[in-house]
């Protein structure tokens, strides 16, 4: 079962994460070991795009939930995009479309992270 | 009924979910119910490797079979471990925002949530899970 994270930094400090393949009990830990990575780089503005995952159980969801705790609590965030239908029906089972800020690409993911920067002033 | 019976052990993981994969692919569950399928089947088997046994370990076997009238998909896992029913664990206050939100329990309420039913008994000194989903033709 494969798993592949790529990482990118984009402007205003955002980071796209692209998770593919599947996330499984087996492999999350090299998930979450990267977002700690960043995390510790000062990197909390977190950006997972989701366009290439397969499969992601309890296990993957737990990472994020991580992820989002740790960028919420550095005033950044983790958000997602690219979210497919079948991943959706997962999140909506679970509710986490009421806690996560799901954006449709790429673009609109870094845009809003500078429409918060306008709000925080 | 096809039949698979291993060490319950992390090692085991990825041949017990093909296992089931190979045996679903071709059932008629769309792309979307065979992902969630997955989901709840990783649940279970996680489960039995981390939590059945101590450290002497034991089997765990998976049972599949297709059954008819209406057509519906059967899956079963059975372990010798010491008695434990994973569907007594309360659900998770999946309403609590993200930051309090703890993800202990997520996997059995997300099995419980994707299949059509899910049952356990305590039967020969066995832990006995079974799992239906009804395949709905497209």
């Amino acid at each position: 079962m494969s798993l592949t994270i790529d990482s990118q930094q984009h402007e205003n400090n955002v980071v796209v994460i692209a998770v593919g393949g599947e996330v499984t009990f087996e492999n999350s830990d090299q998930f979450r070991e990267k977002i700690d990575q960043l995390c510790e780089q000062g990197k909390y503005r977190l950006v997972i795009d989701l366009a290439g995952l397969q499969y992601m159980s309890s296990a993957g969801m737990g990472v994020l939930v991580h992820g989002l705790k740790k960028a919420r609590a550095k005033e950044g965030d983790l958000r997602l995009i690219n979210l497919s239908d079948k991943m959706r029906r997962v999140f909506l089972i679970t509710q986490f479309t009421h806690h996560f800020t799901v954006l449709p690409n790429i673009e609109e993911a870094i845009k809003s992270f500078s429409t918060s920067d306008e709000s925080s002033r | 009924m096809e039949k698979i019976e291993l060490p319950a052990i992390e090692e085991n993981f990825e041949t017990l979910m093909n296992f089931l994969e190979e045996r679903v692919d071709q059932s008629g569950l769309n792309a979307e119910n065979l992902m969630l399928l997955k989901i709840a089947f990783e649940e279970i088997i996680i489960n039995v490797i981390h939590y059945a046994y101590g450290e002497g370990g034991g089997p765990i076997c998976v049972l599949v079979d297709f059954l008819e009238d209406p057509k519906r998909l059967f899956i079963e896992v059975r372990d010798h471990g010491i008695s434990f029913n994973p569907l007594e664990r309360a659900d998770p206050d999946i309403h609590v925002p993200a930051e309090e939100r703890n993800i202990g329990g997520l996997g059995i309420f997300m099995t419980k949530k994707i299949m059509d039913s899910v049952t356990y008994r305590r039967e020969d000194g066995m832990n006995i899970l079974t799992m239906i989903e009804g395949i709905t033709e497209e």
